[in-house]
């Protein structure tokens, strides 16, 4: 007995499929492709809405800064980044400081915090020219390297990688999540924005985060 | 380097697709179609002899520091696949060619890349998240200012080109 490859194709579709539904194999970010657009958004939607995470950072000016307190009912952007990165981070910060300005918002300017994870290189004063280059009212975080991958993993984001060792000296690697997660104003996130959102996405959906009812999904 | 799931305990994350990455495929399949229709219409005549490089919006968003990004189009018009081993610039201790990637759970790491195809007839793109050069720069550029930078080809050789500062807003299309 033979069997037509397109039919050993199919099963292997409905296997992989039934695995999906099952739990079984996680699937990839982009799988459900309903979520965000149900709500009139561009980023993606985080399957259980996430709490601010319980971590007490330092800001630039070495005030202890708890994102709970802080930025409770505002608009908060979170993202995790290093200052001498030089493709990813600028182009984010850069981008959502102009959508800022642009954007059509009742309730003042969003917080965006930016958590330095290169603790060793990123000191406040460093983080604070940084980010001065974008918008002085950013908000620059640091935090030990074991606390700030604690608040990473309380957003399900994956842990940065340090990598002295790599090319040594001043030069090595760091790795950083590149979504940007943003809490509404009921202090949840719900949504993440991947690399490559542009100041349009932003001008787009900043006035709609800063108002949305989300339902069913507290 | 290995890089561990962000711990033992913590699900890993499920996100929802986007318009985001739909409108991205959308571009994509356009970009396809449209290579396509340009493959056809000049099929006659393939491209022929050495290597024809051609530079195409380099641009180096306003550096927030002493290092920063160019982004630019590499297009080869010759008979001959070419490759960019290297750019250099008189004003920079450095140039290097990396690699910017974005694995399944949004972790971006890069690396220095090797030397980069730009196949006959075809193109090679440096671009945000992707493929750029990375350099260090004197201080105070601004957007408006021109930056030489100068890429070596293995068989083109060298080419220069005016790398325009631009907004760091305006990178992302």
């Amino acid at each position: 007995m033979t069997v037509r490859p397109r039919r050993l194709v199919v099963a292997f579709v409905v296997v992989v499929a039934a695995l999906v539904v099952a739990g079984c194999v996680d699937p990839p970010q982009d799988f459900d492709r309903a979520g965000a657009e149900e709500y009139g958004l561009q980023g993606s939607l985080i399957e259980d809405a996430l709490a601010k995470p319980d971590v007490v950072f330092t800001d630039t000016e070495g005030r202890p800064y708890d994102l709970r307190t802080e930025t409770a009912g505002e608009l908060t952007l979170v993202f995790f980044g290093y200052s001498s990165c030089p493709d990813v981070c600028p182009i984010h910060l850069g981008t959502i400081a102009d959508a800022f300005q642009k954007a059509d918002l009742d309730g003042g300017v969003p917080n965006m915090v930016f958590v330095g994870v290169d603790t060793a290189r990123d000191t406040p004063e460093k983080l604070r020219a940084y980010l001065d280059r974008f918008d002085s009212r950013f908000v620059g975080l640091t935090a030990s390297p074991e606390e700030i991958d604690r608040a990473m993993a309380q957003l399900l984001l994956p842990a940065a990688v340090i990598d002295p060792e790599g090319e040594g000296g001043d030069n090595y690697r760091v790795g950083h999540p590149s979504q940007v997660v943003v809490f509404t104003p009921d202090d949840r996130a719900h949504i993440v924005y991947p690399f490559g959102a542009t100041r349009e996405v932003w001008v787009d959906d900043l006035p709609r985060l800063e108002r949305i009812d989300w339902e069913d999904r507290r | 380097v290995e890089i561990g799931p962000p711990s033992a305990s913590s699900p890993p994350p499920r996100v929802v697709a986007s318009r985001l990455t739909r409108a991205g495929l959308l571009v994509l399949v356009a970009a396809l179609t449209c290579l396509a229709a340009c493959g056809s219409s000049s099929s006659e005549s393939t491209p022929e002899g050495p290597s024809a490089i051609v530079v195409t919006d380099p641009v180096m968003p306003e550096p927030a520091g002493t290092s920063a990004a160019v982004y630019l189009t590499i297009t080869n018009d010759g008979g001959t696949d070419d490759r960019l081993l290297s750019a250099e610039a008189e004003a920079s201790a450095m140039v290097m060619l990396h690699r910017t990637e974005i694995d399944d759970e949004g972790l971006a790491t890069m690396d220095e890349a090797g030397p980069l195809v730009v196949p006959s007839g075809g193109e090679a793109v440096l671009a945000p998240g992707g493929d750029h050069l990375m350099l260090d720069v004197p201080e105070g550029l601004a957007v408006g200012d021109t930056y030489e930078v100068t890429l070596v080809f293995e068989q083109y050789g060298e080419i220069t080109v005016d790398v325009e500062v631009v907004a760091t807003e305006d990178v992302l299309r």
